[in-house]
């Protein structure tokens, strides 16, 4: 967030990705942008972890599928080591599976692969302004698990969940975008601006990241492998 | 019939006239003494053995002796209070000569003596020796002697009967019947059953009863009522001694011990099991009551015959008090919510209550002297109020034992729905994941695959930009491809998030186009046959509309709502826009409406076109559940079917 506003010098911006025409067209797109500046462009995880610390970019581009290790390692990683760092993931489909499984590990957000007729330095401003454009599908995932244990036969979950369940504004959010909702649909429908929108999304993605940590727990409980 | 009434008739008539002919001969005169001379022994009492009592020498006073008239029955506490002695008694009686000899029986109703001796015309006939020392008990059984026919003749015969008794003891002289045995017998064994049968037959019921009682007890500590009853019943057991045993010899010290124990040995446990099943833990009555008992008990056998008579008199008395007071405390204060057992304790009460004033009022001289001994038959009632304790208690362990039964099925069956809902859990979550497992597969072989492959046909298509069309198709087929691993993803039935997704993935073309897109996806209830295909198909259904729109419509405004008929059961999706239009008739091939329809069909939809120069619109309407019959997927040739936008592609310029 913090280098998103002109007169903070330009955002630092690292990336991980093996694919070489992808690696090259992401580069072009982030040069071509004077407030962004490509700090590193690394080819397999473990380029990125020795070098990481020294570059301490502002923003993490990175695929999962590398070479030597997953995507979700390094995310993780760069999650608990530099949280000042805004990790987004470069996917082919923004499918649920991996998107899900980035946002749990502490991604801020995705980038599709091969959105040509967009610039993707447009996306990369809408991720530091609040995070990836979410699909229906992983709203819904999200506010599938992330969602207040109103059934009965749900047994009290841990009290540590009590701080990643969804707020009723954030529900309603997750709701309309669910739904196909634009952010600027939503924010009109809740009287609310399209920056608070995204607030609310970083927010959820903090409490989703929370969640998946206690989520295993809670499951071993529910299931009686627990005592 | 005639035959059968007369046979009858005859019958009867013979039975009567037997019956008469027995009567005619044996129509002696039954001699019953209400009153007899007597005079007391003018010699000292004899101590020493009863044998010698009975059999020595002994003869009647002459009659100078001071006889006097005395009725019979004759109650020495009352008619010689304090005495302990031999008196003589003297009856006459007059033998027709016409009646026959043989045959004759004495009877007394009451043998209540130490010792009675029958002298009759002068000779020693009889004894009361054989039957033993009545003193002891609370009940005396009738007497009876055969008259050997020599020992009678015609005429005035003397009857003397030498009696040593005790009068504080309530010892004396019965009445006194004689005749011919087939009369005189028979109230004699009537009075037997009432005083001796029955206490036998109680006694040993009673002892049996107990020894149950104890038994059941035993096994269940806890029931104290029952330990009372059976403490009670083998009280009762104790009466019965007596009856069971004959009484020869002199009271040694075992006898004297057993007559308190035989007379009252019930009493304690009675109270204190009405006591108990009253609900009552008496903490100063029970002790008291218990001192009471055994003061009784010790003091008896230590005594002397007149102090014997005493406590007997005492003990009865507070005992029957006792009675009383408890049975009118039970009634007053724990009527309610009694069961039989309960009920039955009280009649067994109030009948002993009534039957031992009976027997006390005897004792007392109130009575009849000759009245029988009535105590022991409440004795009954006790058992059977045992009886429909144990039974009761049997019933409650018997249905406590099916309700147990009962409710460990319920919990085995709870139990086993939990698991088996566990297990259905557990699958379901494994389903979930083997799903999740090939889902991931397959996108990994679209990521790796022909995902990249496409990817890098792209970037060469950029590269080389005089192929638009081609970069077209292929971003098409991206397009394509990323539709379907839409519709692989959860959405739990979600239809929101299924149009959520095309225009997610048409964003891109929607924002290019400069069209107005009006969103109104409001909330549409989940339906339960989102499978991929059907997804799929609903996708392309949707985008083929959108798509046309964009691409011919030459549209302003495009409108992409969701309208809820619950009440039909059906859902439509809407897509209209204000473009050119079309004839549906004529390019129906054109853009891929056929395939449309197709599709639509497959899963159990409708679609409607609608076209003229202001707009075109097309809804696409829903079952909300898939139970109406209709095929939930498309068939192998709905989906052999080539895909939307490359037919459509086909058809364009």
């Amino acid at each position: 967030m913090q280098a998103v506003l002109p007169g903070n010098g330009p955002t630092r911006v690292a990336m991980v990705e093996d694919d070489a025409d992808t690696s090259a067209s992401l580069a072009a797109s982030i040069q071509a942008q004077d407030w962004l500046e490509l700090v590193a462009a690394w080819r397999t995880g473990a380029e990125a972890m020795v070098a990481l610390a020294a570059q301490a970019p502002d923003v993490l581009l990175v695929d999962l599928g590398l070479p030597d290790m997953s995507g979700l390692d390094i995310i993780r990683l760069v999650a608990a080591r530099h949280k000042q760092c805004d990790i987004l993931v470069i996917s082919m489909f923004g499918d649920e599976a991996n998107v899900l499984a980035a946002l749990e590990a502490g991604a801020s957000g995705y980038l599709l692969k091969g959105l040509l007729t967009r610039d993707v330095t447009a996306d990369i401003r809408d991720l530091l302004a609040g995070g990836s454009p979410l699909s229906p599908v992983i709203a819904r995932q999200v506010l599938k698990r992330l969602k207040a244990p109103a059934s009965l036969d749900a047994p009290a979950r841990p009290a540590a969940v009590g701080d990643a369940t969804l707020s009723p504004r954030e529900t309603e959010i997750l709701n309309a975008i669910s739904r196909g909702f634009s952010y600027a649909e939503v924010a009109e429908v809740l009287h609310i601006t399209v920056a608070t929108v995204h607030t609310h999304l970083k927010r959820i993605y903090g409490k989703l990241a929370v969640h998946s940590k206690t989520e295993a727990v809670f499951e071993a409980g529910r299931l009686g492998l627990l005592p | 019939m005639i035959v059968r009434i007369a046979v009858i008739a005859l019958w009867l008539s013979l039975g009567l006239g037997g019956a008469a002919a027995q009567q005619g001969r044996h129509a002696t005169p039954v001699f019953e003494f209400d009153s007899a001379e007597f005079v007391m022994d003018p010699s000292p009492s004899p101590e020493g053995n009863l044998s010698d009592l009975a059999f020595g020498p002994s003869y009647p006073p002459g009659p100078d002796a001071p006889w006097r008239h005395v009725p019979l029955p004759d109650d020495w506490f009352i008619s010689h209070p304090g005495v302990s002695g031999i008196g003589w008694y003297h009856m006459t009686f007059d033998i027709p000569s016409e009646e026959p000899y043989v045959g004759q029986s004495f009877y007394m109703p009451r043998g209540s003596s130490r010792l009675s001796t029958l002298f009759v015309n002068g000779v020693l006939a009889t004894s009361t020796y054989i039957q033993g020392d009545a003193r002891a008990m609370n009940w005396d059984e009738p007497m009876r002697f055969s008259m050997a026919p020599t020992l009678l003749h015609r005429g005035q015969n003397d009857l003397y009967i030498r009696v040593s008794a005790v009068a504080d003891l309530r010892q004396g002289l019965s009445r006194v019947y004689l005749g011919p045995s087939g009369k005189v017998l028979v109230p004699y064994f009537r009075r037997w059953v009432v005083v001796v049968d029955s206490l036998r037959l109680f006694g040993g019921a009673a002892a049996i009863a107990g020894i149950l009682a104890l038994a059941f007890w035993f096994r269940i500590r806890t029931d104290k009522v029952m330990f009372w009853f059976g403490v009670t019943a083998l009280g009762w057991a104790l009466m019965a001694i007596p009856a069971f045993g004959p009484r020869y010899g002199n009271q040694g010290w075992l006898a004297q011990a057993v007559v308190f124990p035989m007379r009252f040995a019930y009493a304690a446990p009675l109270l204190v099991a009405c006591l108990r099943l009253g609900g009552a833990r008496a903490r100063i009555a029970e002790p008291l009551l218990w001192a009471f008992t055994l003061a009784g008990a010790v003091a008896m056998p230590l005594s002397g015959e007149e102090t014997q008579a005493l406590i007997i008199t005492t003990w009865s008395t507070v005992y029957l008090t006792a009675l009383i007071v408890l049975l009118v405390w039970l009634i007053a204060t724990r009527v309610q919510g009694r069961t039989l057992s309960f009920w039955l304790l009280i009649a067994a009460t109030v009948v002993a209550i009534v039957l031992n004033l009976h027997d006390y009022g005897r004792w007392m001289g109130w009575l009849d002297y000759d009245n029988p001994t009535l105590a022991h038959f409440h004795v009954p009632f006790v058992l059977a109020a045992i009886g429909v304790t144990i039974i009761g208690h049997q019933v409650r362990a018997i249905d406590a034992v099916a309700r147990a039964n009962r409710e460990l099925e319920a919990r085995i069956a709870e139990k086993t729905r939990e698991i088996e809902a566990s297990f259905q859990h557990l699958r379901e979550a494994e389903n979930e994941r083997a799903l999740a497992v090939e889902r991931r597969r397959i996108m990994a072989d679209m990521h790796d695959g022909i995902g990249g492959s496409l990817l890098g046909v792209l970037s060469m298509i950029r590269v080389h930009a005089e192929w638009p069309r081609i970069e077209r198709r292929v971003r098409e087929a991206m397009l394509e491809l990323r539709m379907a691993i839409d519709s692989l993803e959860p959405v739990d039935g979600d239809l929101g998030v299924v149009l959520g997704n095309v225009r997610h993935r048409m964003r891109e073309t929607i924002e290019e186009s400069g069209v107005r897109l009006l969103w109104r996806v409001g909330e549409v209830p989940t339906v339960d046959y989102l499978t991929p295909r059907a997804i799929l198909a609903i996708q392309r259904i949707v985008l083929e509309a959108l798509t046309n729109a964009l691409r011919h419509a030459r549209a302003g405004t495009i409108e992409v709502r969701t309208d809820v008929d619950a009440a039909e059961g059906r859902l439509r999706i809407l897509v209209r826009d204000d473009g050119t239009g079309f004839d549906p008739a004529t390019v129906r091939r054109g853009r891929g409406l056929d395939s449309v329809a197709a599709r639509a069909r497959g899963i159990g939809a409708t679609v409607e076109y609608a076209s003229d120069h202001s707009g075109t619109s097309l809804a696409l309407t829903l079952p909300l559940t898939a139970d109406d019959g209709q095929p939930t997927t498309l068939d192998s040739r709905v989906t052999a079917a080539s895909p939307v936008i490359a037919s459509e592609a086909k058809q364009s310029p």
